[in-house]
């Protein structure tokens, strides 16, 4: 790499050299089918791509140079800041870009970064797609300040203020950060997902002991910004099992002892800064862009396209370059017309970005949506709440409603009707899709001819889906609204899993993320929505571990409610392979006599090499265990046996289960189902339990939330109601032979250890 | 952008330029004495480096490097104003320099006729081309004026006969006969032209304020808004000889009028702090109202800071006199073609409403929108008279002062 050595005499020279790390790849695939062609950085928003914006972003706070890492579609993002303002040589602001076809993930991108050695001090870490006007470099003073005091402080993150139910506050993507009032610490960090609805977090114990008084703050929007010091990314190399930046990283540093770094938040009070998450906050950003919320950072005053517009009373922005607007058409509220567009007669436009060089057809209606560039829109059409990708070319009469995404170049029309929440686009989706969707139906229309789609589809929902006589389009399966439990999907496997994944994404939480999609729509009540930090002083435990659990008795408790949906379903491809390769590898553990760290560091790598979730592994894990016991089921011979096999891998087990007990519990259940096929072997389930308990990888209030816990009681994947109802009674049957135990020993104690 | 890479090779100015437009841009310059200083600045260091035949390439290379400026923040007047002030000073100068045979020849036929209300001609006399067939209010009226048109005719047809560039090419190849290149010739005086221009921005204050004892009187009672430095001078500067009460209007959604009642007060001078609320009402009590100004049109409205409407209003219905204070470079050959209210700019909400309460969550309702517009437009009605560091004039009589400071053909920059 040429740069690196001149990058490298450069900083050597000025000291204070301003630098920024931009990650034009957002890693997930929200904005599917739009970005098919193009990158999601370089998406336009209010008529000019997303990355200018964030360059603009930074060259306001200062910034110097700037590393831009890509990786999809990487030639079009170079090709991006080549032809932009900022590659020019005064424009004060030198930007690299650095491709990195390897990177899947935000850590891949930090490790990367520290092999080359391309950072020389303090730096600003933002997401491609991030809107702001913030004086950022003020923030650098501050963490740079802190840093004179604390060597420890590794990253300042930007949060801003903007109460817990505000537009650009993503429902489905937030935090809730809890911070140290007086010195703005973060001393805990917990994303929310709309789906599982989170009731609750749960804060450690030492977080108590160490602050007088913290804040647990969920109003604040995350600016996917953060001014990080060098050992960010040395810390990723570190710990290679990073991913995320947030879930990962920062869960990682604030929960770990050993590492002993801190990370405070700047809590942003005036400016605006905020991050293009998903379809959903595409349009809220939007929004804030038209009603100047970004000044100066707004259409007619600093574009970063650098486009000009005239400002009009209620927000409308008319572009200057010869736009041809009808003396009869209306242009509505918070409205942009870009450069060249011509609307002709009668259309109304509201609320709506009409991108560069788009053509509306007369008596055409947009309501709250986005056309971009070279659209267009033939007569009489009406479009509601929809991203129209560039040049879509929609026929006479078409009907879009909203939360539709019409990807790049796709025909419809004349007289399409699209429901809601359609994906549409040129090029067949990719195979895998189909697959895991299964019965949905790929509709299709071909050039010139009949719309021949599958009648069976049509007739399911006459009017939802028409695509028109001389459509070039497929419309994607159906991801929002699918059964969510039924699907199988989890919360835990988009925690754990990585995050480039689409299918990792829970799709219950994803249609939060979805354009148009309110919440009134998706009926959650959201009054209850929110935290209740109960915190209680009862001084029941002094055991570390055990004040992170979720157990009632413990001092700082917020019961888990859905927290964590195991992964029922087997996942098909990679994991027979890691399967069986676990499996080996714990027979060797058990041949050779390894000791159970040695087993679970293997386990460990195994999981990292084929990229499965930890419940995976548990359930191998389990099943292993269960396996293990030998003798006839129900047999005298097998309840001997089980003691001293659990007693083996207990270590093991409770390494990997980690706090996840009552997950660990109905892993085990679910496992004796699907694995006896005697119903003596049910009769098992009880010892199990016992000698689990017995050797103290669960608690007996492990055992009690388990049994409270719905799930415990429901038919799951292959395992019948039945059978797990009997697992069930077996289970409560072995809590009362335990509290009658515990009620004995504890007389003498004096403590009262039930709820 | 070719133009200015061709005549200036130096690459820290062309980075100074860059910075300044990006500035301006991202209106990390703000305010009409700022960006005026910051231009002429700039202006001064490009006469400095750059390479010119003729000065007609160097005004060409001027005027595209204000375009780029004025683009940048049109609405920061300041810039066109300082750009035009320095191009008919670098006119100005080259003439005197390329010799005195020229100037009698110039000076008659321009000479603007003596008014009664224009005591002190400024140096017009001095060669300038003049008047080409520009279409300006100010060519308008001079083509009205019987006495000026005959003999302005003539010498129109006269020029455009020779015209200024063949004039310009004469010279040059008359300074090449002489080996002597004229940008050398010339340099230093143009430099030292826009280093006047300089100062006289840094003094602009002291000259506005040194009529203020004319103006204010024993136990006045004075009302100002927002915050302004030519003001706070000019009160401070009365202070010294007069005693008088200054009530403040916070002038919200900036409150630079909190700023103000203190940097008054602070100045020892009795000083009340009113919400804009009780603007009109306090009206009656009030002696003069003295207001700041953004820009000076060439109507004689102003582009003010925003509530300075609303005072002036207020004022007419009390038949108070207002009194407006600014520098000289805010004279704007431009018109007001907008809206009387929230004219020229706008900000963003932040400053009227908070983020959380603003921003709005989904289906609450309908849209809230927020206008916070940070220029009020002043009728040239409202106004009685106009404080510069060039004398006091009355509304009515800017399309003349704009006419007597800048050139004809930069009106259009």
């Amino acid at each position: 790499m040429p740069p690196k050595d001149t990058q490298r005499d450069k900083g050597s020279e000025e000291e204070e050299v301003l630098q920024a790390v931009v990650l034009a790849d957002s890693f997930n695939t929200r904005f599917k089918p739009l970005t098919l062609n193009t990158p999601r950085c370089l998406l336009p928003i209010c008529n000019v791509p997303m990355l200018l914006w964030t360059f603009e972003s930074l060259a306001l706070a200062g910034v110097e140079q700037i590393f831009v890492f890509c990786n999809a579609h990487s030639d079009q993002v170079k090709e991006a800041i080549q032809t932009s303002r900022f590659s020019q040589p005064s424009s004060g602001v030198h930007i690299v870009p650095i491709v990195s076809p390897r990177a899947m993930s935000v850590g891949d991108a930090m490790r990367e970064l520290d092999e080359k050695q391309l950072i020389s001090s303090d730096f600003i870490l933002v997401a491609g797609d991030v809107v702001s006007n913030l004086q950022i470099d003020e923030v650098v003073k501050e963490h740079k300040e802190r840093r004179k005091k604390n060597k420890d402080a590794i990253m300042t993150m930007v949060v801003k203020r903007s109460g817990a139910f505000h537009r650009t506050r993503p429902v489905g993507d937030a935090s809730v950060f809890v911070l140290d009032p007086t010195t703005s610490e973060c001393v805990h960090y917990e994303s929310i997902l709309a789906e599982p609805a989170k009731r609750s977090i749960m804060l450690p114990r030492e977080v108590m002991e160490k602050h007088h008084e913290v804040e647990v703050r969920n109003d604040l929007i995350d600016c996917s910004i953060d001014v990080c010091s060098v050992d960010v990314p040395v810390l990723f190399s570190e710990n290679f099992d990073y991913q995320d930046l947030r879930r990962d990283f920062v869960h990682g540093v604030l929960t770990s002892d050993l590492l002993g770094k801190s990370i405070y938040c700047h809590v942003v009070e005036q400016g605006y800064a905020a991050r293009v998450r998903d379809t959903k906050s595409y349009a809220a950003v939007s929004k804030d862009i038209i009603s100047r919320w970004t000044f100066p950072l707004v259409p007619g005053d600093n574009l970063p396209g650098g486009d000009e517009y005239e400002y009009r009373r209620g927000n409308r922005y008319i572009s200057k370059d010869n736009v041809m607007l009808s003396r009869t058409c209306t242009i509505g509220n918070d409205t942009i017309i870009g450069p060249q567009a011509r609307i002709h007669d009668n259309v109304r436009i509201e609320n709506s970005v009409i991108g560069p060089r788009c053509s509306i057809g007369p008596g055409t209606i947009i309501r709250d949506s986005f056309i971009w560039d070279d659209a267009y829109v033939d007569a009489g059409c009406t479009i509601e709440g929809s991203i129209i990708g560039q040049a879509v070319h929609i026929g006479t009469g078409s009907t879009i409603k909203k939360g539709c995404l019409i990807a790049e170049g796709t025909k419809l029309g004349p007289k399409a009707v699209i429901g809601e929440f359609k994906r549409i686009s040129r090029e067949k989706p990719p195979a895998d899709e189909e697959e895991e969707e299964g019965e949905e139906e790929i509709a299709e229309g071909v050039v010139n001819g009949m719309a021949h789609a599958k009648r069976g589809h049509f007739s399911r929902m006459p009017l939802a889906l028409e695509l028109g006589e001389q459509a070039e389009a497929y419309v994607w399966p159906d991801t929002v609204g699918a059964d969510v439990g039924a699907d199988g999907r989890s919360s835990s496997a988009a925690r754990d899993a990585d995050s480039e994944d689409e299918e990792t994404e829970a799709w219950g939480n994803l249609k939060h993320l979805r354009l148009g999609m309110y919440q009134a729509d998706i009926s959650l009540s959201w009054t209850e929505y929110g935290f209740d930090p109960y915190f209680s002083d009862t001084d029941s435990s002094d055991d570390e571990e055990e004040s992170s659990l979720a157990s009632p008795a413990s001092g700082v408790l917020l019961t888990p409610s859905g927290d964590s949906i195991p992964d029922f379903s087997l996942a098909p491809r990679s994991s027979a392979n890691f399967r069986s390769e676990c499996v080996s590898s714990l027979e060797r553990a058990l041949a050779e006599g390894h000791t159970v760290d040695d087993a679970a560091i293997e386990l460990k790598t195994l999981r990292m090499a084929s990229n499965v979730t930890m419940t995976e592994v548990r359930d191998v894990v389990i099943e292993f265990v269960v396996g293990l016991v030998k003798g006839e089921p129900g047999s005298a011979a097998q309840k001997n046996n089980i003691s001293p096999v659990v007693e083996r891998w207990a270590g093991l087990i409770t390494n990997l289960m980690a706090s996840e007990r009552v997950e660990m519990l109905l892993l085990l259940q679910v496992r004796f189902k699907t694995c006896a096929r005697l119903p003596n072997y049910l009769a098992a389930f009880k010892f199990f339990l016992y000698a689990f308990y017995n050797e103290d990888i669960v608690e007996a209030s492990s055992i009690r939330a388990w049994l409270k816990d719905p799930r415990s009681r429901e038919a799951m994947g292959k395992a019948s109601q039945a059978n797990m109802e009997a697992c069930w009674k077996q289970g409560a049957h072995t809590l009362a032979v335990i509290e009658a135990d515990e009620e004995d020993s504890e007389e003498e104690d004096e403590e009262d250890d039930s709820e | 952008m070719p133009a200015d890479t061709i005549a200036i090779r130096d690459k820290p100015t062309l980075k100074q330029i860059e910075t300044l437009v990006a500035r301006l841009r991202r209106r990390q310059v703000i305010g009409a004495q700022e960006t005026a200083l910051e231009t002429a600045l700039l202006l001064r260091q490009i006469v400095s480096v750059a390479r010119f035949n003729s000065i007609e390439q160097l005004t060409q290379l001027i005027k595209s490097i204000a375009r780029r400026l004025i683009d940048a923040n049109p609405k920061e007047f300041a810039v066109g104003n300082i750009v035009r002030r320095v191009l008919r000073l670098i006119r100005e100068e080259t003439a005197a320099a390329l010799g005195p045979a020229e100037e009698p020849d110039n000076t008659s036929p321009f000479s603007v006729p003596n008014t009664p209300a224009f005591p002190n001609p400024p140096d017009l006399n001095s060669s300038r081309p003049q008047l080409r067939a520009t279409n300006s209010l100010a060519t308008f009226m001079i083509m009205g004026n019987q006495r000026v048109q005959p003999p302005n005719e003539t010498r129109q047809s006269s020029r455009e006969s020779t015209g200024l560039d063949h004039h310009g090419e004469d010279h040059f190849q008359g300074w090449d006969g002489e080996k002597k290149p004229l940008a050398i010739t010339v340099k230093p005086l143009l430099i030292q032209a826009i280093q006047e221009v300089i100062d006289e921005l840094e003094t602009v204050y002291e000259n506005v304020s040194k009529t203020a004892r004319d103006h204010i009187y024993d136990g006045e009672i004075i009302l100002t808004l927002s915050y302004s430095r030519t003001i706070e001078q000019f009160l401070k500067s009365a202070a010294r000889d007069r005693h008088f009460t200054v009530i403040v209007a916070e002038t919200a959604p900036s409150y630079s009028g909190r700023q103000m009642a203190t940097a008054l007060s602070s100045a020892n001078i009795p000083t009340v702090l009113i919400p804009d609320s009780s603007i009109y009402p306090l009206m009656p009590r009030i002696t003069k109202v003295i207001l700041g100004a953004h820009a000076i049109l060439a109507n004689g409205g102003l582009f003010t800071q925003v509530g300075c409407a609303l005072a002036a209003a207020a004022a007419r219905a009390h038949s108070t006199p207002v009194v407006v204070c600014a520098g000289q470079y805010k004279l704007t050959p431009a018109w007001n073609l907008y809206h009387e209210y929230a004219a020229l700019d706008f900000a963003g909400p932040e400053k009227v409403i908070s983020f959380e309460e603003g921003g709005g969550g989904e289906r609450r309702g309908a849209p809230l929108e927020v206008i916070n517009p940070i220029y009020d437009y002043v009728k040239p009605e409202l106004v009685d008279v106009l404080i510069t560091n060039d004398g006091d004039h009355p509304p009515p009589y800017v399309y003349r002062l704009i006419k007597e400071t800048y050139d004809d053909e930069d009106m259009q920059l």
